[in-house]
Formats: C-alpha cells, sequence, structure tokens
C-alpha cells in the first residue's frame, strides 16, 4: 500500500551544489499539487515505462498507445490534488489509464470490427481453453504483448480487463455497458483466438526448425 | 517450455509487469498541452487574486477612511446642535472642580451657572451676579496648579468659548478648556476656512480614490476603427504636485472579424448556337442552310464573400500611473500623466455568421479572424483637468492616448498588430 510505502526511494536525483538530494515519492505528490512543474517530469520519468506497457495492451499500435499515455497523464497531473494517498498511487494512476483505454476504444469504436456476440448465449465455457498447456520460455514479452494487441478489439479489452486487471464481468458489463453475456463470450473468444495463435506461431517454429530456417 | 495451467496465468505471469519507453515526444506533448495551460492558468489567477487584493485593500481603506470622516462630520453636527448644552457641561466641569475647594456661596452660585447655561438665560444670570464671577476668578486662579502642565493650547478658541457666555476673565488665564471643545471648536472653525485655502493647506502626503469611466476609438489600421469603452476603480497617493495611481477596471473591446464565405451559383458561362434544323436548296445542292437558335451554357461557379462581423473583447485591466500637478488656479488643476496599463483578455465573444441564400450552394465558411494574445501593455498618455466641487471631491476629465507596446494577435508576423486609442475619460475623485 503506498501509505506504507513511503519509505524513501530513488524517484529522481535532484543534483544541486554536486549534492545527490533524494526525493520521497509522498514528497514529489505533494510538490505536483502544489503544481510545480519539476515534479510533473519526476513522476512522469518513473512511471511512463510501465504506464505505457499498460496503454501498449490496450492499443492496437505504439501510435496508439501513446495518445493513450499522453492522455492519461495529463487527467493523473490534473486529478494528482484529488489523490488522497489511500491507496498505491501506481494503482491509482494505471486506474486513469485504463480507464482512458476504454474510453478511446469507445471513441473508435466504430472503426474496429465487430463481433456481435450478444447472441451466443449458450457458451459452453469449460473449452480446452482453459486447460494446462506449454509455452516456450525463449519468447519475450514484447511478443506475447502483441498477440494481445492482435486480438480483435472487443476481445482485446474485455481479455486486458478480466485476466490482467482482475476484473469481474458484472464490472466489465458495466464498464463497458454490455452484458454480461457478452463479456463472457468476448472473453472467450479472446482465449480461442490467442490458443489458436499461439499453436500457429509453434507450428510456424517447427516447420523453421525442420527446414533450418 | 514451461507449462501453465490455462492462457490466463500464463498472460497474467507475463504481461502484468511489461514496461516499454515511450518515444520523447510523448513528453514533449503533455508539456506543450498540460504545463502550458496549468502555467497559464496560474499566471491568470495570481493576477486575478493581485487585482483583488487590490480592490480589497483599496475597499477596506476607503471603507475606514470615510468611517473616520462620517464619524468626524456627525461630531460637528452635534457640536453645532447643543453647542450650549456642551459649554454648560464645562461650566459644570469647572463648578465640580471649584467646588472641592470654595466656600459654600461659590458652590450655589456655580449651581445657579450649570442649571442656566444649558440656555440663553445663562449669560443673564453671569451678569447679574458679579461676586459669583470673582469666586470663579479665584477658583480658576486655585487650580491653576492642578493644571500647570496643561498648555494654553489656543487663544481664540478660549476667548470664543468666553465670548459665548460673555466671561471675559476665563479667556485670560483658565486652562479648564476640556479637550473635547477644543477639538469640536477646532471642527467649527475649520469649516469657516474657503476651498482654495484647504487645498494649499493639503499640500503633504495623502491618499485619494475614484472611479472612472472612459469612450474611446480604437485605431486598427487593418481592420475598421472601433469605440472601446472603460470603467476604474483607482486608488492614489500624493505628494505635493506628484501622484502615483493604480487600481482595477474593465474594458470592452470591439473588432471586425474576418469570414470568408465560398459559395457556389450555376451561372452562365457563355453561348452557343444550337442547329435546330437545315435546308437544301433544291436549285444548288451544294448549299446548306442551317437553323440555329442561341443556347445559353451553365456552369458552377465559385464566388467568395467576405464578412466582417463584430467579436467583442472583454478586460481586466490595472493601470500604473504617475502624475505631475504642472497649473493650479483656484479649484481648478492640470496635471500630466503617463504610465502603463495592463490588460488581460478574460473573454471573447464570437459573432455567428451564416449564410442563406437559395440561389446558391454554400461550401464552406472558414473564419480568418486573428486570434488575439491573452496579455498586453499600453502605454497611457493623459492630460488630467481637475474641478475641486468641495475640499475632498473633485471631477475629472482626461483626454488620453493609449498604444499597446506587445502585438495584440498571436500572429505577430503581420503590419499594424500593435493599435492605438484615443478617448477621454470622466471620473471622481475623492481625497482623504
Amino acid at each position: 500500500m503506498y501509505a506504507y510505502e513511503a519509505t524513501l526511494y530513488k524517484t529522481a536525483c535532484l543534483i544541486s551544489n554536486r549534492k545527490i538530494k533524494m526525493v520521497s515519492e509522498d514528497q514529489v505528490i505533494e510538490e505536483c499539487k502544489k503544481g510545480k512543474h519539476k515534479s510533473f517530469g519526476m513522476l512522469y520519468d518513473k512511471y511512463a515505462a510501465k504506464m505505457m506497457g499498460v496503454c501498449f495492451r490496450y492499443s492496437k499500435t505504439k501510435d496508439e498507445a501513446e495518445d493513450v499515455l499522453q492522455e492519461g497523464f495529463i487527467k493523473v497531473f490534473q486529478k494528482i490534488k484529488s489523490f488522497e494517498g489511500k491507496g498505491s498511487f501506481e494503482g491509482w494512476m494505471r486506474r486513469i489509464m485504463v480507464n482512458t483505454a476504454i474510453n478511446n476504444y469507445k471513441a473508435n469504436i466504430k472503426h474496429y470490427y465487430h463481433d456481435d456476440v450478444d447472441q451466443d448465449n449458450n457458451i459452453n465455457l469449460k473449452t480446452d481453453d482453459t486447460l494446462p498447456f506449454e509455452f516456450d520460455d525463449n519468447v519475450s514479452k514484447l511478443q506475447i504483448v502483441k498477440l494481445i494487441q492482435e486480438l480483435p478489439a472487443g476481445y482485446q479489452l474485455v481479455f486486458n480487463l478480466y485476466v490482467i486487471e482482475g476484473l469481474t464481468h458484472q464490472e466489465i458489463a458495466e464498464e463497458l455497458e454490455v452484458s454480461i453475456n457478452t463479456s463472457k463470450s468476448q472473453l472467450y473468444k479472446a482465449r480461442k483466438w490467442l490458443r489458436n495463435k499461439i499453436l500457429e506461431n509453434k507450428k510456424v517454429d517447427s516447420y523453421s526448425q525442420l527446414k533450418g530456417l | 517450455m514451461k507449462k501453465y495451467n490455462n492462457i490466463d496465468d500464463l498472460f497474467k505471469e507475463q504481461v502484468s509487469d511489461f514496461q516499454i519507453n515511450p518515444s520523447d515526444k510523448v513528453w514533449q506533448n503533455i508539456e506543450s498541452e498540460f504545463l502550458k495551460t496549468n502555467k497559464t492558468n496560474m499566471q491568470r489567477r495570481v493576477i486575478l487574486a493581485l487585482a483583488s487584493l487590490l480592490l480589497i485593500i483599496g475597499s477596506i481603506f476607503t471603507w475606514t477612511l470615510f468611517n473616520n470622516n462620517t464619524e468626524q462630520d456627525k461630531l460637528t453636527i452635534v457640536t453645532n446642535n447643543t453647542e450650549e448644552s456642551n459649554n454648560a457641561a464645562t461650566i459644570n466641569n469647572i463648578n465640580k472642580e471649584t467646588i472641592s475647594s470654595n466656600t459654600e456661596s461659590t458652590i450655589s452660585t456655580n449651581k445657579s451657572i450649570s442649571n442656566n447655561t444649558a440656555n440663553t438665560e445663562s449669560e443673564i444670570s453671569y451678569k447679574k451676579s458679579n461676586n459669583t464671577n470673582e469666586s470663579i476668578v479665584n477658583n480658576t486662579l486655585n487650580t491653576e496648579d492642578y493644571n500647570n502642565e496643561t498648555e494654553y493650547k489656543d487663544k481664540n478658541h478660549i476667548d470664543n468659548y468666553s465670548n459665548n457666555f460673555g466671561i471675559n476673565y476665563l479667556s485670560a488665564k483658565s486652562n479648564y478648556s476640556i479637550e473635547n471643545n477644543i477639538a469640536q471648536l477646532e471642527i467649527n472653525n475649520s469649516k469657516e476656512i474657503t476651498v482654495e485655502e484647504y487645498l494649499e493647506k493639503r499640500k503633504n502626503l495623502h491618499f485619494y480614490t475614484g472611479a472612472s469611466a472612459s469612450i474611446a476609438m480604437t485605431y486598427y489600421t487593418a481592420t475598421t476603427d472601433q469605440t472601446t469603452w472603460s470603467a476604474d476603480l483607482t486608488y492614489g497617493l500624493k505628494l505635493k504636485q506628484f501622484y502615483i495611481e493604480s487600481g482595477v477596471g474593465f474594458q470592452k473591446m470591439k473588432e471586425e472579424g474576418i469570414f470568408q464565405i465560398d459559395y457556389k451559383t450555376n451561372d452562365s458561362v457563355g453561348y452557343y448556337n444550337k442547329v435546330v434544323s437545315f435546308e437544301v436548296d433544291p436549285n444548288n445542292p451544294n448549299t446548306i442552310t442551317y437553323k440555329t437558335q442561341t443556347t445559353t451554357v451553365y456552369d458552377s461557379i465559385e464566388h467568395q464573400l467576405l464578412k466582417s462581423p463584430l467579436y467583442h473583447y472583454d478586460y481586466i485591466t490595472i493601470p500604473i500611473k504617475f502624475g505631475y500637478k504642472f497649473f493650479q488656479r483656484d479649484k481648478f488643476s492640470i496635471s500630466a500623466e503617463t504610465g502603463i496599463i495592463y490588460s488581460l483578455l478574460t473573454k471573447t465573444y464570437i459573432p455567428t455568421v451564416t449564410y442563406d441564400d437559395s440561389q446558391s450552394q454554400l461550401v464552406e465558411i472558414s473564419n480568418n479572424t486573428q486570434q488575439r494574445v491573452e496579455h498586453n501593455i499600453r502605454l497611457h498618455i493623459a492630460l488630467r483637468l481637475n474641478y475641486n466641487i468641495t475640499k475632498t471631491i473633485s471631477l475629472s476629465a482626461q483626454p488620453e492616448f493609449t498604444k499597446y507596446i506587445n502585438s495584440i494577435y498571436k500572429e505577430a508576423n503581420t503590419n499594424n498588430t500593435k493599435p492605438y486609442t484615443m478617448g477621454i475619460r470622466f471620473g471622481i475623485l475623492f481625497d482623504f
């Protein structure tokens, strides 16, 4: 929890008079609340990469992720006065990023391909998508995230919210203003799509190995 | 190969802490969008806070001084209305002092004085009792020791006081003048001096406040000239011939906008002779006679129309002016004044432009009006003609000229971006 993490850490080093001054996150947030520009920069430096990782999962391209990140950070800076320090600052920031990504999805929904799954009320969720399977350790995290990026937009959003953020179908349904069944079916299709994609990649890899490529 | 219970676990483990650095342009955009706006908002807030502070301090200052002045006025009025009774009180005080060290006969006489001084009969009673007067003299002399620390304040006041009651001997030596009565009499006396005398006396450092309104013509050069009006509350400090003045004001400006309307009409672009029929001359087969009809050709023609509706701009202004009074005769004075006026754009009213013509088709309405900057500074030069209608209140008329020092438009690369204004300001000033 943020309140308990308030010990000094290396948020940033302010080099003045050849001395390195350690600043706590608490201090940085308080300075941001006062509108100190330098502190906004320090906060950005600390969290930009992490939050970019979040935005990346919810976007189709790096440019789109950067747009979401930019909008998200502006919201964080604008609302930082409302942060009371009751929870983790990172969690609070992450929530803003996710909400920004959801809003971005809603704004661009007309550009995405729609798979109307409201009709799929009889989905059997106990398919082999929830069964154990093996995965190559050598695959980088970036490649895995890119798999999520390749998911159709609706699947991508539900998969991220359910699997990574840990929201329930009820919460997702309320957030995205869809039915619970829609959320469930989107998740089901996302899992199936990802498994197929991984298997496809495996086959390609095996073929490449056989060919000595 | 690593085994996962399900696909969710794989992604949860691999993706939860995924990090990737954004490009530098993200921070640059955040800086330009948020931090710049934040800075502007901060600047605006600081300026408004300063203006408000100035207004509040000025208001408190004005109220305090007005209040004091009102109390003095009340005191003067009270003194005028109850002059005799106050004086009677004075005599009572004298009597009380004398009682302590004098004979019974004096006491009885004093009683008669105090009873009678509440009306004009007091003088009669005084005149009738010579003995009593003597006793008062004695008593007064006795009390000299008691009051020997008190200075002889104002002989004239004592004379006035004494004359009112016909007790001449009191004016000679009595130190029994009570401070309040002296003060009251001083106020009475001060009323008798003329405005000119008062103005002559009031050459030292003092504050003043005022309100003014102005109307001016703004000469834009690029667009047509427009009227500008403003209203100000001012506070100032005068020192002999010099003064420094500030305050807060509201200014309303107008300027023509530039809107370009592109529309199309189906217009004639020419004509041709359409062959309707032809005839072959039977006698001369080589000759063919054509019958033609003139036909007009229409095409879609693009037109442009410029419209110049008025934009309105609201500003908050904070002037700092310095002046020198170089001429004064009686109640009239003339001062030369210069300074700078800071103005902050608070609101822009954008006019609505529509195009409605059944004979043509609207293509586009584009707004080419130059956007204004938020902060401006003007040079101010004026002559202040002042006329004192009372000792403290004066009216002023002020022909003034202002010239913008910085461009009023965001695109400062164009010419004629620093207009000037000429106008007149009328005000009322109150000197403390």
